[in-house]
């Protein structure tokens, strides 16, 4: 029989107490830096300027009042979307094919996945040396090909959020692919057979037989694109850093300069406290669309 | 439905409280054992001589006075990506020559980010690089030391150049650090096709002397069908890229955009508006790509490397890739033209970077350890205990001019770039008469704002692209970047 001070606790509240103080390192090192960040963002703290003063919401009001920072939101959605658009059909596409058996498929899924594999910023000096106006890969490729006759610039004001968005694309689009390819595995063989004789073209097929066991991974896809393509940072920063002008002036690109360029650590805070209210938005809405039972 | 029987563990209060107070015990030392590491520099071994004091070590010999005393904790020199081996021979040197323990390590990525970060925080970190535009924020910031209490600093104000003492020089006192290199933008030619364009063989005389001049040989060498877009534009968003260039071609028409006390001397009559117009004409010409504004400065040298230019704007000492047969397609054939090109000729070559000390008082440094840090400073700046220049190393590899006329009139150093084919004799003569030439903007002495107006929110790189983008006039430009430069001095003062 047991003496005083025993008792009976469940697996899992032992597991809980186990990792308290994990915890509270996580705290530590989680918590503290965010409360404090906000904290940052409501005081007027300029290092260059060696000032530190409490101005309430005023940073808040000047990011969303100022033509900075309304140009960088509008060229983030646009990059947001175009991104998660073309990676998640690529993505698919991608998915589909290696889905078919064919001769070296275990080659060609390891290959597709190698965009994937390279660091971020490796393809953005690789993409900046494509499409380079002097001497890029693209321009001489369609000079060849006669499409063009003339080297020209793909990365220009109008456009170059698009060229910015095509390289993160390729970067990001195998990781959806293989999202996308592991439902496909699920799919039991017989439902196409049993579509087929019901006489099911290819795309109806698609539709009744293989989307609905894609729900879930299309859900994790597209709030990963859309979560991944508003941090994006790295490409910007080495392909265009930000130019031509502001043509790629997407917000995480402003929170580091007004953090690191103009030493306005307040202003620097307030922003990316709005980009982070922004992610969390859109992916909450996203859930909430994606999970909806008819 | 069935129920399913939670399996329990008998647990103590005691073993409880065991487990929990081991964790928060290894929490503890592994967090407080990083903190400690990372803030506060190694103990110095003991030594049998005693702790160094001015009075008991100094001795007092002809170039002033010198300490003696334990070389800890290592000096750390943090440096951008420029040259390593030879900062690291320079640091080795300099450990031998005085018992020192220096360190070098590479900063790789945003190194103005970077450095920030360790000064503001207070990290270990001694001596480092630095442009004039960013050093005055950092001096004003108290995160720097002047140079004026090295032991040598008569020595090496007698033998640099007068402008760059000038140019050091704050307003509050003190001067910033000294230059490790100097030298600026010029404009560089392909005289493999301004031969084609003219049936002969170029001469200086041929070379643009105003910019309106390269616009109409840019226009030639276009409608001759020798180039599609015939000038290659310093325009990359880089620090050294648009906010150098414009102040380049400002400086040369006369235009020094700022007075003494930083009120801006520009607007829509001025030389800044002609120099947004005069590459507004390139631009809708088509002489110029718009890509240039994207692009980064090695992207920017490569380009030029290809031989499709005619003219554009460079480091001068960029001669050095332009005239590599193994990277240039025009090797042989590219130099600098002489004067620059404008209404006044001025030249901006500027300081390209710094040598600048971590502030002793910042960092609580006793008068031993100040002395290390000056002694280090003026090792890589100035001359080591030999009375070798350290900088002469840099010269035997790549052509960088010195801050110091001695070095850059040695018949040795011309000697040497001209035998390895990097530039003409000419050439090097003429630059190094546009560096001694060299006047001082006023913006330079002091203004620590003048960084967030080349490359600030709605600053010079955000605007001056939208011009020649078509979006905004080249008067509107001037007047929103006069009124940014009122706020500033507002916002700072």
């Amino acid at each position: 029989m047991r003496g005083k001070g025993y008792r009976r606790v469940s697996d899992a509240s032992y597991a809980y107490l186990l990792i308290i103080p994990l915890i509270i390192f996580e705290l530590g090192l989680t918590v503290y830096p965010l409360v404090y960040s906000f904290w940052t963002s409501l005081h007027n703290t300029n290092l260059a300027a060696n000032t530190d003063k409490y101005v309430g919401l005023a940073n808040y009001i000047h990011v969303f009042t100022s033509s900075a920072t309304l140009n960088s939101l509008q060229l983030s959605l646009v990059f947001m979307i175009t991104v998660v658009i073309s990676s998640v059909l690529l993505g698919i596409g991608i998915a589909l094919l290696l889905n078919e058996e064919f001769v070296g498929r275990g080659l060609v899924r390891a290959l597709v996945l190698l965009p994937w594999a390279i660091a971020e910023y490796s393809c953005a000096i690789m993409w900046s040396g494509i499409y380079n106006q002097s001497y890029g890969f693209l321009n001489g490729l369609l000079m060849q090909l006669g499409i063009i006759r003339e080297y020209t610039s793909f990365v220009t004001p109008a456009y170059a959020i698009y060229a910015v968005a095509i390289a993160y694309t390729w970067h990001y689009t195998p990781l959806g692919a293989f999202f996308f390819l592991g439902s496909l595995q699920a799919v039991p063989q017989d439902l196409y057979s049993q579509a087929k004789i019901d006489g099911a073209k290819v795309f109806r097929r698609f539709w009744v037989v293989t989307r609905p066991f894609m729900r879930h991974s299309f859900m994790i896809v597209a709030i990963l694109s859309v979560v991944q393509a508003l941090q994006a940072l790295d490409l910007v920063f080495v392909m265009t850093f930000g130019g031509p002008g502001v043509a790629t002036q997407v917000l995480p690109y402003l929170v580091y300069r007004e953090t690191f360029a103009t030493m306005s650590l307040g202003l620097g805070a307030s922003l990316a406290w709005t980009l982070s209210a922004l992610i969390i938005a859109l992916t909450t809405v996203l859930f909430v669309l994606l999970t909806r039972r008819r | 439905m069935t129920e399913k029987k939670q399996e329990t563990q008998d647990i103590s209060r005691r073993k409880y409280l065991k487990y929990v107070a081991a964790g928060v015990v290894a929490v503890a030392a592994v967090g407080g054992g990083a903190y400690y590491y990372s803030t506060m520099p190694p103990t110095p071994a003991p030594t049998a001589t005693a702790t160094p004091t001015m009075t008991a070590t100094a001795t007092a010999t002809e170039t002033g006075t010198t300490f003696t005393g334990p070389n800890q904790p290592p000096l750390y020199f943090d440096i951008w990506l420029a040259l390593p081996d030879i900062v690291k021979m320079n640091m080795d040197n300099f450990n031998a020559q005085n018992n020192e323990t220096g360190q070098v390590s590479v900063v790789s990525g945003d190194y103005t980010s970077v450095v920030e970060t360790k000064l503001i925080s207070k990290s270990k970190i001694d001596m480092v690089f630095g442009t004039p535009v960013q050093a005055v924020r950092w001096y004003k910031a108290g995160w720097l030391n002047s140079v004026d209490e090295g032991p040598h600093y008569s020595d090496i104000v007698k033998d640099i150049y007068p402008w760059v003492v000038d140019l050091m020089e704050q307003p509050q006192g003190g001067h910033l650090g000294w230059p490790y290199f100097v030298g600026g933008d010029v404009l560089h030619t392909n005289d493999k096709m301004l031969g084609q364009m003219l049936g002969r063989t170029p001469e200086a005389s041929d070379y643009p002397k105003t910019w309106d001049d390269v616009l109409n040989q840019c226009r030639e060498a276009k409608q001759k069908g020798l180039s599609n877009q015939p000038f290659l534009p310093e325009w990359y968003a880089w620090l050294g890229g648009l906010p150098s260039y414009i102040q380049v071609q400002c400086y040369s028409e006369g235009e020094f955009l700022f007075d003494k006390n930083f009120d801006p001397t520009f607007d829509v009559n001025t030389p800044f508006a002609d120099v947004l117009t005069n590459w507004k004409a390139f631009v809708d010409e088509g002489l110029a790509p718009t890509s240039e504004f994207a692009t980064t400065e090695a992207e920017h040298i490569a380009a030029f490397c290809t031989g499709k230019y005619l003219y554009s704007v460079q480091r001068d000492y960029d001669c050095y890739s332009f005239n590599d047969p193994t990277k240039s397609k025009m090797a042989g054939y590219s130099h600098i033209v002489y004067p620059m090109p404008g209404r006044t000729h001025d030249a901006a070559a500027l300081i390209g970077g710094l040598f600048l000390i971590s502030n002793n008082k910042f960092f609580d440094r006793d008068a031993w350890q100040s002395f290390r840090h000056f002694r280090l400073i003026e090792h890589f700046a100035w001359k080591d205990k030999n009375g070798n220049y350290a900088a002469k190393n840099y010269q035997n590899v790549f052509p960088v001019w010195m801050g110091y006329p001695s070095m850059n009139n040695d018949p040795a150093t011309r000697a040497l770039w001209v035998s390895k084919g990097w530039m003409s004799a000419d050439d090097f003569d003429n630059n190094t008469k546009m560096i001694e030439g060299t006047k001082v903007p006023p913006v330079y002495k002091g203004c620590i704002w003048f960084q967030e107006w080349l490359i600030g929110s709605g600053g010079v790189n955000d605007l001056v692209p939208q011009v020649m983008s078509g979006k905004i006039k080249v008067d509107e430009c001037v007047t929103t970047l006069r009124a940014l430069a009122v706020d500033l001095k507002n916002k700072y003062s």
